[in-house]
């Protein structure tokens, strides 16, 4: 059940019966979707492209076109969150790791521009902080976007959700162009954060990733979460997995037998 | 066959990126791997023409298609197609449209009146795979083109591909972080570091 866990939950992030129609298209991309997130987790989703999990992402800070109608009860700690109160937690509570580059300025070198969603004191001190704990080097602040490798670039958003000291971080597909090296420092801040009582929802495809870091995995398909397991679900054939599109999606990994099963 | 030599590349006048970088790519599946921020997209771009060579030379044999013969596949789609025009238009650059190819690329039919943004980032990427197909290529280049796609995708893509090249007779370098993917669908592999240490040697 996926709101078992939220009975009696009254901090973190709630989502309840998420739905997203496309009012010109006249077609609805997500539907009722719930979910929540606690203090102290991480909430791995995963699915296929196009499945609306970076739409959940969007909704959540509600940053979706206006062609898009949302409707949903969403609570942060207890209160309600609409279109009214969003600008006081966006990039403050909650903040997004963005999928591409292109939501870094680009006429900005990048340590400028990770400057200005700093706020309070000892700014330059605390970004090469986090920076180095990513593994960039000092350098490369004077980096403009264009410059860095799909890597880098990669890191550098992450770095830009971490510099806004947010109690819950959005991460859209964090991880990919991201080598087995720098892998485990990408994700150690993920780590940390938990630690400190703080929660991630952990947009991916990468099921490995998703198993070092996440408590739970959600799972969708065609705009709805059909399955949400532990990761301990996610080991050997799957026999574990409720559903057999998850089933079909693990088996296709090129770890397990690489085979599209779901045809 | 795809023939590289002595390719070079400097980020600026004193800073090299890597130097005089051979490799020799028959008619299989070369897998290249390295760390983050080495030069292996760049090296990609430079294989493509869409840098211009410093030094050495790319040899590649002689095709009658229309558009270039390397075909690179970009690691972010969004940067890989023209934001201006709808699904169709870009598609249509590369060739004439196949539906069949469509449909194996899992493409539908109402994307090709959209534009480039109201796709998602894994829907973006198959469409720029469809057009490198469509254009005929006698070398591809992949450079970290799945992470964005999930497992089930992942599969259907590299099946055709790899289907692609083996019919045709195509070489293909497949650049990613990715080692089961790699050992999975790659007939040898190469160690970026590796020859670029070679090199400074």
């Amino acid at each position: 059940m996926l709101w078992k866990g939220t009975i009696g939950m009254t901090q973190g992030l709630i989502i309840k019966n998420l739905s997203l129609y496309h009012k010109y298209e006249k077609m609805t991309l997500v539907n009722n979707v719930s979910l929540s997130i606690a203090p102290s987790e991480i909430v791995a989703v995963v699915g296929a492209s196009g499945s609306g999990k970076s739409l959940l992402a969007h909704s959540i800070l509600h940053l979706l076109p206006e062609e898009i109608e949302q409707n949903c009860e969403m609570l942060w700690n207890g209160e309600t969150v609409n279109q009214h109160n969003i600008p006081q937690l966006r990039g403050k509570k909650i903040a997004l790791i963005p999928q591409t580059i292109d939501a870094l300025d680009p006429f900005l070198k990048v340590g400028k521009y990770l400057l200005t969603l700093m706020k309070g004191k000892n700014k330059q001190h605390r970004l090469h902080k986090i920076w180095s704990s990513l593994g960039l080097d000092i350098d490369w602040l004077a980096y403009f976007p264009f410059e860095l490798s799909g890597g880098m670039a990669r890191r550098v958003l992450i770095a830009s959700a971490l510099v806004q000291n947010p109690n819950l971080i959005l991460a859209d597909e964090p991880t990919p162009g991201v080598d087995a090296d720098t892998l485990s420092g990408v994700l150690a801040p993920f780590n940390q954060m938990k630690q400190e009582g703080k929660s991630v929802l952990f947009i991916t495809h990468d099921f490995f990733a998703a198993l070092k870091v996440a408590d739970r995995i959600a799972v969708m398909d065609n705009g709805e979460i059909i399955e949400v397991s532990p990761v301990s679900f996610f080991a050997g054939d799957g026999e574990k997995l409720k559903h057999t599109y998850t089933k079909a999606l693990w088996q296709a990994l090129p770890q397990n037998c690489f085979v599209n099963n779901w045809r | 066959m795809l023939t590289i030599k002595g390719v070079s590349y400097h980020v600026s006048s004193n800073r090299c990126l890597f130097d005089n970088v051979s490799l020799k790519i028959d008619n299989e599946i070369v897998g290249l791997s390295g760390n983050s921020g080495i030069g292996k997209t760049t090296l990609a771009k430079l294989i493509a023409r869409i840098i211009p060579l410093e030094t050495g030379s790319i040899h590649v044999e002689k095709s009658d298609a229309k558009s270039n013969p390397i075909q690179l596949i970009w690691q972010h789609p969004e940067q890989a197609v023209n934001p201006k025009w709808r699904i169709k238009r870009i598609l249509l650059e590369a060739g004439e449209i196949d539906s069949d190819l469509l449909k194996k690329c899992g493409i539908k039919k109402d994307w090709l009146t959209r534009f480039p943004h109201q796709l998602s980032g894994g829907e973006l990427q198959r469409v720029c795979i469809a057009r490198c197909l469509i254009s005929k290529p006698r070398v591809i280049i992949a450079d970290e083109i799945t992470t964005m796609l999930d497992g089930l995708s992942q599969v259907d893509i590299w099946e055709l591909l790899i289907i692609y090249v083996k019919q045709n007779k195509v070489p293909m370098l497949v650049i990613s972080h990715d080692e089961a993917l790699l050992n999975r669908i790659c007939d040898r592999m190469i160690n970026f570091q590796k020859i670029v240490d070679l090199e400074k040697k």
